[in-house]
């Protein structure tokens, strides 16, 4: 063969067997890749970290003194060799309100050149009201260019003298090398920790001294600062500040002991002021009470006073009441009178009517009677006629009778008409007296006097009346026949005319005794009527008289209302008189004892401040006498010269990476073995299938080289390749997953930088093709030592040999033969057997990492939330002030949705030895005894609780771990004031995420010497639920005591969160272990299938089935893996064990205990990937074909 | 008495790539039930290609294998198992026993798998090696290995002995008792051996004889006089 003919024979081995070359490639590209990959993810942290460093000059040393730093010093500085930029930094902590919640964020002053800040957005402020906001602030408040952020103090002083703005407008988000970390330092003020900080101008700074100078050392940027040499470098530049900060912080000490001085005189004075002050106060409070007794004496008195005129009012309004009463009594009378009165009156008045209607009447009468009287008076005057018509009829028979007689009659009728006209002329004088004399009798009185008159016609007037008529007749006596006829006819006519006239006249006679009849009654009416207006006349007179009186005594009656009620208001006025008295009285009595109460509160007060004042007083003493000690003590203080490795980000981000390094050197490592072992174990098998063939060539007399360059050159070929492959994607991919995993804590940091690391690179290919190269190579060699004769005839068949178990008879006697084969088999060929079993072992331990990681990571919540914080919400307090934080209690109290609550003190603290320091909370608790409700203190993994004792504090495990540091040992604690206790550990308890001390309250007196100021609610809910914690969050958060209020549930939901990175690396984990499982399993299957094909055909020309060769070869399978599986969960547990140790983060303690699942889980899925393999395998056996193997001797 | 193997027109072809090659072309033989048989023919004629598929181990391109009155060339892969499980035993030039396990487990190995079969420590008695039944292969010589071979085949108990060469890596001597002993195992058993051998002397020792050249039969001879192994000198 020439040298194109070994080529082609070269690479016809390589397609010939393409799966064998493959599954070398690719178990080297495996190796190399997890190898590389990991071990380039710690320098992929640091270069991604150091570019960020590089690009924001960040600090290579930062000088911080506890007395403040003069520009001054800044200049000494400056001018110190070997220094590129120093700078002056005033920083101030300040609370951001958001969402009824308030944070702590930290001023920094704009620095020009050092510590530069990575803008993602804006720009850097340039008026005292801007400033740049990290993003940290910004994405979680949703801050956002343009918004304005009011920052308020902390503490009781006003933020103003610390700086001259409080209200910035967000000009730019940036990150800060300093902060790459999600956790920021911790404060003095608020809940402990620094949420992020504010960029702000320098000039808004009131404060005297610089809080920092941080610098940057020349010349070591291109330097790596997780290394040695920066180190070196840093260190110089250190010494040489120390030699100058000597002189500095002499006179820093001066100037500050001298002011020390004087505020301690001013604060003795200001002791003494305060004495005198509540001397004061004290004598002010006697003058008072003083005053106040006088106060009340004088008012008893004018009660007293007061007292007296109130019941002669009395007495005088009961006599007024009387009078009162009894003129009440009159004027009812008089009103009964008048009533009565007028009652008569109207009485009266209808007997004047009823007078004047008979009066009226009565007239009538008389007028009847008069015309009566009148119409027989016509009669009478008739008859008197007629009479003198007799009478002449007489005269003219007297005349004719005798003319001597004519003259007698005619004397007789004269007279009488004579005294009629008389009569008739006395009654109209008589009546007109009486009509004027009263209008009501007027009336009356005609018909009373008519009467009287009308008696004075005389029926014998009206006879002598008609006389007249019959007074002319003469007769001579020629004619005295005719005279005697005449007289015949004429006495004739005289008898006639004198029946008639004495007819008429008796008429007239009836109707004169009726006229008389009538008068006589008309004048007894008259006469009654008379008396009756006379009686009438009587009683109206008497009414008269009677009204008068009434009047008299109405006119009586309201003179005496008049004085009644005059009296009445001169009373009215007594009494309001005395009312205002009275209200002036109480009023000045509420006064009196508002001035009371006043002074009972001013007393209280007093004494409370006293006591107080007193405890002050007592403090202030001690510690001006502590002050004055320190001062005497007080030495110059010392610089300190802090390197990157004090800020906390950098430092943790180096810790991280070096443990990211730490699990790269024995992670892969494990993988890589497996690798470099399996293509030795395929490259050798190769070799020796390949023996005839070397055995042919020598014999045909190659030169060894020519050979062995085919297998060598094989084994180079796939190991370089595979090598390539694997380095380029293991150091692309992996450290981007890991760091994509720590972006979570370090969520500052800017992208990936994952170049190809030439070391790792180079090594780790390099041992790749080494362990192949060399097994090709050892196994020519081995090969070709041989003599070629000895090589063409086949490989003497490894002898059988008896195996431990065959001499246990009752055993072996049961195995049937393939049982037997199968035991036999595995003793045999060893090679395999602990390459499978190894193969096996490390699928199955990276499967229980993985599954174990995850359990570890998830028991930081579960058990954290689940099984130790019993308590489900803390009330972080605003205040300690009395009167909102007894309202907040008093809500709890009242709150049927809390079960339990107990206040705690709860604070950042730094924990340390003289190892290291970590910062820590410190909890203080009241009452230690129900304390377990809230948090269980116990030892992990037993039952055994602890009390927090009075002697000793509690601490947590990680942190006790960290400081290395067990029960019984002693630590100290050092506060945001730099004061520092030391405290003796009880008790190391489980806890999984923070740091934690727990100490008693007692023991907190006895060590600060004063209450704790308790801070914090923790409470036990009745429900978990997401409604109830938001209804109850927003209830409580509404209360001015309230500054926050932190659900567990949410807690818990974060870290959860925060944690969900570690899938990922799960994730890896159990894909690489499926990989390793399948290549190694592959691959020894392969080789043992190619190694016993002989075997194995023979088997199959018997007539075993195919299962029945399956399972020939599979038994010995399952016990390999089943020993791979548990020797895998030996190697699993303690990778596991390595890897959390190594890879948790300072404030978490993950999980140490698998979880029997996982355990579950990568026994079966290891057993799947093997299964699997195994099914491949059956397909390999059944494709075996017996003629071609068993043909010949290869 | 019918024929108790027959072989009608059996071809088998292997294609190399643009090749045909034809092992076995249009093989046409008869062997009745007992006979002793050898088959002869030059080095590639296609002998072992025969045997193989007599034997199960291959299948046949075309042609009938009947076998017993059954055709095992139409038997598919799961049948043809179960024929070489039943019905034959191999030996192979190269004895290929497993090597780790005892002569006797090697035995048992193939009677434990086959419904009828001989106790295997009689059958290592008859094959004379009732004192090295606990060694393992690589334990015995050459010979004792090919008696285990044997014994193997023998102990299923097999209709048909297949035996490819089964003296070609033995000395004279060895050579002759392996093939004593399958002699009388045909003989006392009335089994059916067929054995192919590049050794024309051994001819005479056969019932029949049959030669193959370029994968045809070249002629079928039965010998009216089959001498004992013994007799024959080469
Ligand atoms: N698997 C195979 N692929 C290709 N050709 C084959 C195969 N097996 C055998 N042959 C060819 O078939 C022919 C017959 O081979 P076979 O093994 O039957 O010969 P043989 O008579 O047994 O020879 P020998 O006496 O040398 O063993 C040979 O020419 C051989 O090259
Ligand atoms: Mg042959």
């Amino acid at each position: 063969m020439n040298k194109t003919m070994l080529a082609a024979d070269f690479f016809m081995e390589i397609r010939k067997n393409l799966p064998r070359f493959l599954s070398i490639l690719l178990i080297v590209a495996l190796g190399v890749a997890f190898f590389s990959g990991v071990r380039a993810s710690k320098p992929d942290m640091q270069y991604t970290a150091e570019a960020f460093y590089d690009e924001a000059h960040l600090m290579d040393l930062r000088i911080v003194s506890s007395l403040g730093l003069t520009s001054g010093d800044l200049a000494a500085v400056q001018g110190i060799d070997g220094i590129e930029d120093a700078e002056g930094v005033y920083t101030a902590d300040a609370l951001y309100e958001n969402d009824g919640s308030q944070y702590v964020v930290r001023l920094r002053s704009n620095t020009e050149k050092v510590n530069q800040l990575r803008l993602t957005e804006g720009r850097l402020p340039e008026r005292p009201g801007e400033c740049v906001v990290d993003r940290k602030l910004a994405d979680k408040f949703g801050i956002h260019n343009g918004d304005v952020m009011t920052v308020t103090s902390g503490t009781s002083q006003d933020l103003s003298q610390t700086v001259s703005e409080n209200r910035f407008i967000v000009v730019g988000i940036g990150v800060s090398p300093m902060y790459l970390w999600r956790n920021r330092e911790t404060s003095s003020i608020g809940n402990g920790t620094v949420e992020g900080f504010l960029l702000v101008q320098k000039e808004i700074f009131n404060l005297g001294a610089y809080t920092e100078i941080d610098l940057t050392v020349a010349h070591v940027r291109e330097l790596d600062s997780f290394g040695k040499k920066y180190e070196k470098k840093v260190d110089q530049v250190k010494e040489r500040i120390e030699k100058i900060q000597k002189d500095h912080a002499r006179a820093r000490y001066d100037e500050i002991s001298k002011q020390a001085e004087t505020e301690l005189i001013q604060a003795e004075a200001e002791l003494q002021d305060a004495q005198k002050e509540l001397d004061d106060a004290k004598q002010r409070l006697d003058a008072a009470q003083a005053e106040l007794d006088q106060a009340k004496a004088q008012i008893n008195a004018k009660i007293q006073e007061i007292l007296t005129g109130q019941t002669t009012v009395e007495e005088q309004e009961a006599a007024l009441q009387e009078s009162s009463s009894k003129l009440e009594a009159a004027k009812t009378t008089l009103d009964q009178n008048r009533a009565n009165l007028l009652n008569n009156q109207a009485a009266l008045n209808a007997e004047g009517q009823q007078l004047e209607a008979a009066r009226v009447q009565l007239q009538q009468s008389w007028n009847d009677w008069t015309n009566q009287g009148n119409g027989l008076q016509a009669e009478r005057e008739r008859v008197s006629g007629e009479e003198q018509k007799l009478d002449q009829m007489r005269a003219d028979l007297e005349n004719k009778r005798g003319q001597l007689e004519e003259l007698q009659a005619s004397l007789q009728a004269s007279a009488y008409e004579r005294g009629l006209a008389n009569g008739q002329s006395l009654y109209g004088a008589e009546l007109s007296p009486i009509e004027s004399t009263d209008p009501g009798e007027t009336e009356d009185t005609p018909s009373t006097e008519n009467p009287a008159e009308t008696e004075e016609p005389d029926p014998t007037e009206n006879t002598a009346t008609q006389n007249p008529a019959t007074e002319d007749p003469s007769q001579v006596p020629p004619q005295v026949q005719q005279l005697q006829q005449e007289i015949a006819d004429l006495e004739s006519d005289i008898s006639a005319k004198e029946s008639e006239i004495a007819e008429a006249q008796a008429n007239i006679e009836q109707g004169q005794s009726q006229l008389d009849a009538t008068w006589t009654e008309l004048d007894g009416i008259g006469r009654d009527l008379d008396s009756r207006i006379s009686v009438y006349n009587s009683a109206v007179s008497e009414l008269t008289a009677a009204m008068s009186q009434l009047a008299l005594g109405e006119a009586d009656y309201a003179q005496q209302k008049a004085t009644l009620d005059a009296g009445m208001i001169a009373l009215q006025t007594a009494k309001q008189a005395i009312a205002n008295g009275q209200t002036s009285i109480n009023s000045t009595q509420a006064e009196l004892a508002g001035a009371e109460s006043q002074l009972a509160k001013g007393k209280e007060e007093y004494e409370k401040n006293y006591r107080e004042s007193k405890q002050k007083m007592q403090d202030a003493t001690r510690e001006l006498n502590d002050r004055k000690r320190q001062l005497l003590k007080m030495e110059v203080p010392e610089w300190n010269l802090l390197d990157r490795s004090f800020i906390q980000s950098c430092e943790s981000f180096a810790k991280d990476a070096d443990r990211v390094g730490a699990i790269g050197n024995v992670f892969p490592l494990i993988f890589f073995l497996v690798a470099a072992l399996v293509s030795l174990t395929s490259i050798t098998r190769m070799v020796e299938e390949k023996r005839t063939e070397i055995g042919t060539m020598k014999a045909l007399g190659y030169q060894r080289y020519e050979i062995a360059a085919k297998y060598i050159c094989y084994a180079l070929l796939a190991s370089v390749l595979g090598g390539v492959i694997g380095l380029i994607l293991g150091q692309t991919i992996l450290p981007r997953v890991i760091i994509r995993a720590y972006r979570i804590l370090y969520n500052s940091l800017p992208a990936t930088k994952a170049p190809l690391h030439l070391w790792y690179s180079v090594s780790s290919v390099l041992v790749a093709v080494l362990c192949t190269t060399l097994a090709a190579f050892a196994a020519c060699y081995r090969t070709l030592r041989t003599p070629p004769a000895q090589l063409m005839r086949p490989e003497a068949p490894k002898n059988g040999r008896r195996v431990f178990l065959e001499k246990w008879s009752p055993v072996w006697s049961r195995l049937n033969f393939s049982q037997k084969a199968a035991v036999r088999n595995m003793i045999r060929y060893k090679k395999r057997f602990f390459m499978t079993v190894f193969g096996i072992a490390a699928c199955m331990a990276l499967l229980l990492v993985g599954f174990g990681l995850k359990n570890s990571v998830t028991a930081i919540g579960k058990e954290q939330f689940g099984n130790l914080q019993k308590y489900d919400a803390s009330i972080s307090l605003a205040t300690t002030d009395v009167e909102p934080v007894e309202e907040v209690e008093e809500t709890l109290r009242q709150d049927s949705g809390v079960k339990n609550f107990q206040f705690i003190y709860r604070t950042s603290i730094d924990a340390g030895n003289k190892k290291t320091e970590k910062a820590a909370y410190l909890t203080v608790v009241e009452d230690t005894k129900s304390f377990d409700k809230y948090m269980r203190l116990k030892k992990r993994g037993s039952d055994k609780t602890y009390q927090i004792r009075e002697d000793g504090v509690v601490i947590t495990e990680k942190l006790a771990r960290l400081l290395g540091v067990k029960a019984g040992d002693h630590i100290y604690l050092t506060d945001s004031d730099h004061y520092r206790v030391e405290v003796k550990i009880t008790a190391v308890t489980e806890n999984y995420y923070l740091h934690y001390i727990y100490m008693s309250a007692s023991q907190y007196e006895a060590l600060y010497g004063g209450k704790p100021e308790y801070n914090e609610i923790l409470t036990v809910n009745q429900k978990t639920t997401e409604k109830f914690e938001k209804t109850m969050g927003e209830k409580y958060l509404a209360l001015d005591g309230v500054n926050n209020v932190v659900f567990n549930s949410n807690t818990e939901e974060t870290i959860q969160k925060m944690l969900k990175s570690m899938d990922l690396i799960v994730v890896v984990l159990i894909v690489s272990a499926a990989l390793l499982c399948f290549v190694v399993l592959y691959s020894l299957n392969n080789i043992n299938i190619t190694e016993r094909r002989r075997e194995l055909a023979s088997i199959k020309v018997l007539g075993f089935y195919d299962r029945e060769l399956t399972m020939y070869v599979f038994r010995e399978n399952v016990v390999l893996t089943v020993i791979g599986i548990l020797i895998g969960m030996a190697l699993g547990v303690l990778l596991h064990r390595f890897v959390i140790l190594t890879a948790e983060l300072d404030l978490i303690m993950f999980g140490r205990s698998i979880k029997w699942y996982s355990y579950l889980f990568s026994v079966l899925l290891t057993l799947a990937f093997a299964g699997f393999i195994n099914f491949i395998m059956h397909w390999s056996l059944k494709k075996i074909r017996m003629v071609e193997s068993l043909k010949s001797v290869e | 008495m019918g024929a108790f193997v027959e072989l009608k027109n059996v071809t088998k072809v292997y294609h190399m790539g643009e090749v045909d090659i034809r092992a076995a072309d249009g093989i046409d033989f008869e062997i009745l039930k007992g006979e002793f048989v050898v088959i002869v023919g030059p080095s590639g004629a296609g002998k072992t290609t025969v045997l193989n598929l007599m034997g199960g181990m291959d299948t046949c391109t075309e042609g009938q294998i009947i076998v017993d009155g059954t055709n095992v060339a139409e038997f598919d892969e799961r049948m043809l198992t179960e024929y070489r499980r039943e019905d034959v035993g191999f030996v192979f030039q190269f004895y290929n026993l497993i090597g780790n396990l005892t002569a006797l487990e090697n035995v048992e190995l193939a009677s434990q798998i086959c419904a009828d079969p001989l106790d295997a420590v009689e059958v290592m008695k008859e094959v004379g090696l009732e004192d090295r039944m606990d060694n393992f292969p690589a334990q015995l010589s050459g010979g004792e290995q090919q008696r285990v071979a044997i014994a193997r085949a023998l102990a299923k108990n097999p209709k048909l002995l297949l035996c490819d060469e089964p003296t070609g890596a033995l000395d004279y001597q060895t050579g002759k008792s392996i093939l004593k002993l399958l002699q009388s195992t045909c003989r006392e058993k009335n089994m059916t051996v067929i054995v192919i051998t590049h050794n024309q002397a051994l001819t005479a020792m056969a019932d029949r004889v049959i030669r193959i050249r370029n994968g045809k039969v070249s002629e079928t001879k039965l010998n009216e006089n089959p001498v004992s192994i013994d007799a024959i000198e080469w």
